[in-house]
């Protein structure tokens, strides 16, 4: 319940106010390095997917919409892992974990070069 | 840890968790470890139960405790916090996340449970420098 109301707080905050001409957090690995991260672009994709414009959502950050889905059902599995045993074996199957996480490396790598 | 077996009687061991892996003893032979009040059959230990297989547990007449639970791997989590918050830590928590799972596979509990805290202390670090740097990037954005 705590993590449901703080979701619903960082979406209204996402809604309202949008992070190209207000002060949000930066990415440190930006400020450091001038590379972007893999994350990079998040908020302004968050704020835009809220408000239903999915090309500019996509053009700020692809990698998160991909991975989206896949994380909402790591999410449910583990909520229920007693329940749906294989549902969890499956989605958390070293296969799908290490698919997502060089999907992350090589979108952070490439991102940079292209 | 180290195991003591017994075998028509006579007492066997130590043996570590490994090695009794590779014997091949009957799910109901009687074992022993520090801090078991008495002896029990193999196939009650959640580390070892995973060496047998359902039929040798049916010839034996061995019921099975339910093997426990994988621990949480905190994969979102540390997703979450690469893409959001210290991208170094966050990969070192991803990295931990990930093997959780394939050492609950292997039966190693003790591993996985490791890699289950250690994956959520990288996430908790890498939540807290992502936080703590917010005052810096203003004293950055003022310079």
């Amino acid at each position: 319940m705590p993590a449901l109301i703080v979701a619903g707080i960082i979406i209204l905050i996402y809604y309202i106010f949008d992070p190209i001409n207000h002060p949000f957090p930066r990415c440190l690995f930006y400020c450091i390095t001038g590379w972007e991260c893999a994350g990079c672009g998040s908020q302004r994709m968050l704020h835009a997917l809220l408000h239903g414009d999915f090309i500019s959502a996509w053009n700020y950050n692809a990698v998160i919409m991909i991975l989206s889905p896949i994380l909402l059902m790591m999410i449910v599995a583990g909520l229920f892992q007693k329940e749906l045993p294989r549902f969890y074996d499956i989605i958390y199957s070293r296969w799908i974990v290490w698919s997502v996480i060089i999907i992350i490396l090589a979108w952070w790598i490439l991102r940079n070069i292209i | 840890m180290e195991y003591w077996i017994s075998i028509n009687g006579e007492k066997e061991g130590p043996y570590t968790r490994e090695q009794l892996l590779l014997k091949t003893i009957p799910p109901d032979t009687l074992v022993w470890h520090e801090g078991l009040t008495h002896w029990i059959q193999a196939a009650q230990l959640p580390e070892l139960v995973s060496m047998f297989t359902p039929f040798e547990m049916r010839k034996a007449g061995v019921s099975p405790v339910p093997p426990p639970q994988c621990p949480p791997t905190y994969l979102v989590w540390a997703i979450l916090s690469t893409l959001c918050c210290c991208q170094i830590f966050g990969i070192i928590a991803i990295i931990y996340a990930a093997n959780v799972k394939t050492k609950y596979d292997r039966g190693d509990i003790d591993q996985a449970k490791k890699y289950s805290e250690r994956a959520a202390l990288w996430v908790i670090l890498s939540f807290v420098v992502g936080l703590a740097s917010i005052p810096l990037q203003i004293v950055f954005a003022l310079l």
